[in-house]
């Protein structure tokens, strides 16, 4: 495991209404409140996370994804996430959180 | 007492033997012969003096009764005379006594002197009488003598028998002459007349024949004797005897019986022969031989001594005696000098020998030569040497020869135990304890174990058919077969086969070998095995040690192309296997009955921390010093599974990432599969940050990972307020993501990703076991 996965790295990208965030890391208890914390919503309509360089994700994780899903449904828009490795998408799925996810190809 | 005599005799020397025996044959065969020469010499020597004996005594008797008789005859001349003159006066009396003498026909008759006593008148007290003294000159004075003063002077004259008749008195010692003389007499009568008229008288001297008698005394060896009637000795050497002493006196004060018998034989006219012990004639032994002279019982004796009689013989056998010991003495002196010198040689061979046995050969020894069988025995024993030194020579090679194999057969046992010990596995996941014990230097068991692959590992116990180097070489070569083929062939079977095959081609000496090899899987325990005619192994499953019914198949090397039947079982962490050859089931002790296999069951039973030590001390105890007779090997694998691995945090969130760099680090030591590592680390993640975020009262929390039974499988502990998540609900995930509760999820994921989740509460402690199928 490397060790500077543990940590979480955020690249935000906007482009008109939508904002694009490549994760790199891990999302634990540890580093979910600074998902939450950097990322400003103003004037999203769609929130879209690149997860191709996320190893794990956590209850943590799951739980700010779910607030983030609030949030954009509060403001009418909307959140996908696309990239998922099979491991990380295996996860969503237990949790019920298919909704999310990029529609598989 | 013969025995002991023999025990004496057996630790003198050989000398000392020959010279005793010789002795004592000598000495008896000498007092035979000087017996038997004694005897015969005695005899003629005998003989000879009884012969010359009778004819002196003979001789002398008859010498003396020619004396008697001539005096006899002279006094009857002169009294026939008397008669016949009328006138009776001293001149007629005188000349016809002196006619009577001188007629006498024996002219060495010497008369002492000569009476006649005539009665002067009727009146015999009153008669005169008439003396004459002297033969030659008869011109002698008459005395005329008053009876009664002839009486007084005379008195033996009353003893004379007032008869016509001749009376012989016994000889006595004639004071005037100083002559040894015996009288005649005869009293007569005038014709018709009544009265004795008268009485002649003639002393006869006897001094010639007691004379001759002596000089025949002279000759040393015999004397005669001349006995009167009364027994009285006439002539003895003895003067206080001669004429004083009987024969019968002797008797009495010599205590001699047998001198009174010769003395009354004498008397009745007998002669005879006696043998006296002691006579004072010769003054010593005597034999007597005497003669009567009938006439007026008279006798003759010759004497003998004895000794004097048989000197020469005792000096001949004397002389014979003294030669034959001077003759033994230098042959002895021969005898000793030869025993000697061959005992002494003896001796120096013994020293030499006594010295050889102490094993210093170092001189070689020179015995002058002297007998042939001294001779023989020193070459003996000079060969002997010779020999035994060539033989030590030879045992020495030998014996280095001996020493050189041994080191070579050193260095194999090295190779040998080399062979087997030298690579123990470091694995965590078993254990084994191995112990061999050979008969001989080299074994023909062995037992082997080495990995496959990472995960498999086989293990191999063999006995050989035989034992030492043959069965050594052959083992080595099994050995190595196994081991190269078991890395090249997947199947056990296989490798068995091929193994068989390899030791079926070129086995001239029809060697085999029983196995049992055992693969296994250290990570889940699976184990294949197989059994080449071999010892059942005892398995230990957590009830002890039993012996497996398992299948035999057919010893190696001996049939071609066989198949054989590989078994399986899954071993469990603990699980023993005891693994043997039939050197522990077949130790013999004194009785020569088998250790046996219930023995082994038995002592297998007991609990025990060394399991092979307590084998072997048993099989010691059973075989009680009794040599060991084969190879005595045991094996035993025990399976301890995957090691557990242990982790202790405080129940900090910020550890997170300490905790799953654990379990990620150790699940790559354990090679589980990238898809399981994720599982386990979601798993883990989880646990953990559940336990840091929201149980109370935790100090710490304990890790522990291990692989068991096909599962990867961590543990978490923690000593806080009891509380079983999997009690919790699981979150509805068919409602709207908008309306779900953040909470739940991570308890729901544990269970989505592990496929064992198990609470317990132990020791006041919360476990939480997380496994994932491997």
């Amino acid at each position: 495991m490397d060790a500077d996965a543990k940590g979480l790295e955020i690249k935000q990208i906007k482009k008109d209404d939508v904002l694009t965030c490549k994760l790199t890391g891990w999302l634990d208890p540890n580093t979910s409140p600074k998902l939450i914390n950097e990322i400003d919503l103003t004037g999203v309509k769609k929130l879209i996370f690149d997860m191709e360089k996320v190893e794990y994700v956590f209850s943590a994780g799951l739980r700010s994804f779910l607030i983030f899903q609030r949030l954009m449904t509060n403001q009418k828009g909307s959140i996908e996430l696309i990239n998922l490795s099979e491991q990380v998408r295996q996860i969503f799925e237990y949790a019920g959180f298919e909704s999310m996810l990029e529609k598989r190809a | 007492m013969i025995e002991r005599f023999k025990l004496w005799l057996s630790t003198k020397s050989l000398a000392f033997k020959l010279i005793a025996s010789n002795v004592v044959c000598v000495s008896i065969g000498f007092a035979v012969l000087a017996s038997f020469i004694f005897s015969r010499s005695e005899q003629m020597i005998r003989a000879q003096i009884e012969e010359n004996a009778q004819r002196m005594t003979q001789l002398y008797a008859t010498d003396v009764l020619n004396l008697f008789d001539d005096t006899e005859q002279t006094v009857l001349n002169a009294k026939n005379a008397l008669i016949q003159i009328s006138e009776k006066n001293e001149k007629t009396i005188q000349m016809l006594l002196s006619a009577a003498l001188n007629t006498t026909e024996h002219s060495d008759l010497n008369f002492t002197d000569a009476w006649v006593y005539v009665f002067a008148s009727e009146d015999v007290s009153k008669g005169t009488l008439f003396l004459e003294t002297a033969k030659n000159n008869l011109a002698i004075d008459f005395k005329k003598i008053h009876i009664d003063d002839f009486y007084q002077k005379f008195p033996w004259f009353n003893e004379v028998p007032k008869e016509e008749k001749i009376y012989w008195s016994e000889p006595y010692l004639d004071q005037t002459s100083g002559k040894t003389v015996v009288s005649c007499l005869f009293p007569f009568k005038f014709s018709e007349s009544e009265q004795f008229n008268g009485l002649i008288a003639l002393s006869v001297d006897l001094t010639n024949i007691t004379k001759d008698m002596e000089s025949f005394s002279m000759q040393d060896y015999g004397r005669l004797l001349l006995l009167s009637r009364d027994g009285l000795y006439v002539s003895h050497p003895d003067p206080k005897i001669s004429l004083k002493k009987t024969i019968f006196d002797l008797s009495k004060k010599l205590r001699l019986p047998v001198l009174s018998k010769v003395g009354n034989d004498l008397k009745e006219g007998k002669s005879g022969i006696v043998e006296i012990p002691y006579s004072s004639v010769v003054r010593g032994e005597a034999i007597f031989f005497y003669a009567p002279i009938v006439k007026n019982k008279w006798g003759v004796c010759l004497v003998y001594s004895k000794k004097r009689l048989f000197q020469p013989i005792h000096e001949f056998l004397m002389a014979a005696g003294l030669a034959i010991a001077i003759g033994m003495a230098v042959l002895l002196l021969f005898i000793n000098f030869i025993c000697r010198k061959s005992t002494n040689q003896l001796l120096l061979l013994s020293r030499i020998a006594a010295k050889y046995s102490a094993g210093d050969f170092s001189s070689h020894f020179e015995v002058p030569p002297s007998s042939k069988e001294i001779n023989a025995l020193s070459k003996a024993i000079s060969d002997m040497r010779i020999n035994i030194l060539h033989f030590i020579e030879r045992e020495k090679n030998t014996a280095s020869e001996q020493q050189r194999i041994q080191s070579e057969m050193d260095i194999a046992r090295r190779i040998q135990k080399a062979t087997m010990s030298a690579n123990l596995p470091e694995s965590k996941a078993f254990r084994i304890n191995h112990l061999m014990l050979p008969a001989k230097k080299v074994s023909g068991d062995f037992y082997d174990f080495f990995f496959i692959e990472e995960n498999r590992f086989a293990f191999v116990v063999a006995d050989v058919s035989g034992k030492d180097v043959p069965a050594a070489l052959y083992m080595m070569k099994t050995q190595a077969l196994i081991k190269n083929i078991a890395r090249s062939e997947k199947s056990l079977a296989d490798v068995f086969a091929r193994v068989n095959n390899e030791l079926y081609e070129g086995n001239e000496s029809c060697m085999f070998v029983s196995a049992f090899m055992g693969v296994i899987n250290i990570k889940t325990g699976e184990l294949e095995f197989v059994n080449a005619g071999h010892p059942h192994p005892f398995l230990d499953v957590g009830k002890g040690y039993q012996l497996m019914n398992i299948t035999n198949n057919i010893v190696l090397g001996v049939r071609k192309d066989f198949v054989f039947k590989v078994e399986k079982l899954k071993l469990k962490k603990n699980n023993r296997l005891f693994i043997y050859t039939d050197g522990v089931t077949e130790a013999e002790n004194k009785k020569a009955s088998f250790y046996s296999e219930d023995r082994l069951a038995e002592v297998l039973l007991k609990e025990s921390p060394d399991t092979l030590k307590t084998v072997m001390q048993s099989i010691k105890l059973f075989a009680a010093g009794y040599s060991q007779s084969d190879d005595i090997t045991m094996l035993e694998f025990v399976f301890l599974g995957e090691e557990e691995k242990m982790f202790s945090i405080e129940p900090e969130i910020s550890k997170l990432g300490d905790v799953l760099d654990f379990v990620s680090q150790d699940m790559q030591n354990r090679n589980i599969l990238e898809q399981k590592r994720f599982n386990m680390i979601m798993a883990c993640e989880e646990i953990f940050s559940n336990i840091a975020l929201y149980a109370s009262a935790v100090n710490e929390i304990e890790i522990l990972t291990n692989i068991e039974d096909g599962y990867y499988t961590v543990v978490f502990k923690d000593d806080g307020k009891k509380y079983n998540p999997l009690t919790r609900e699981n979150p509805n995930i068919d409602i709207p993501l908008e309306e779900r509760d953040v909470g739940g999820l991570g308890i729901f994921i544990v269970k989505k990703v592990a496929d064992i989740f198990k609470y317990t509460y132990k020791n006041k402690k919360n476990i939480l076991t997380i496994g994932i199928k491997i």
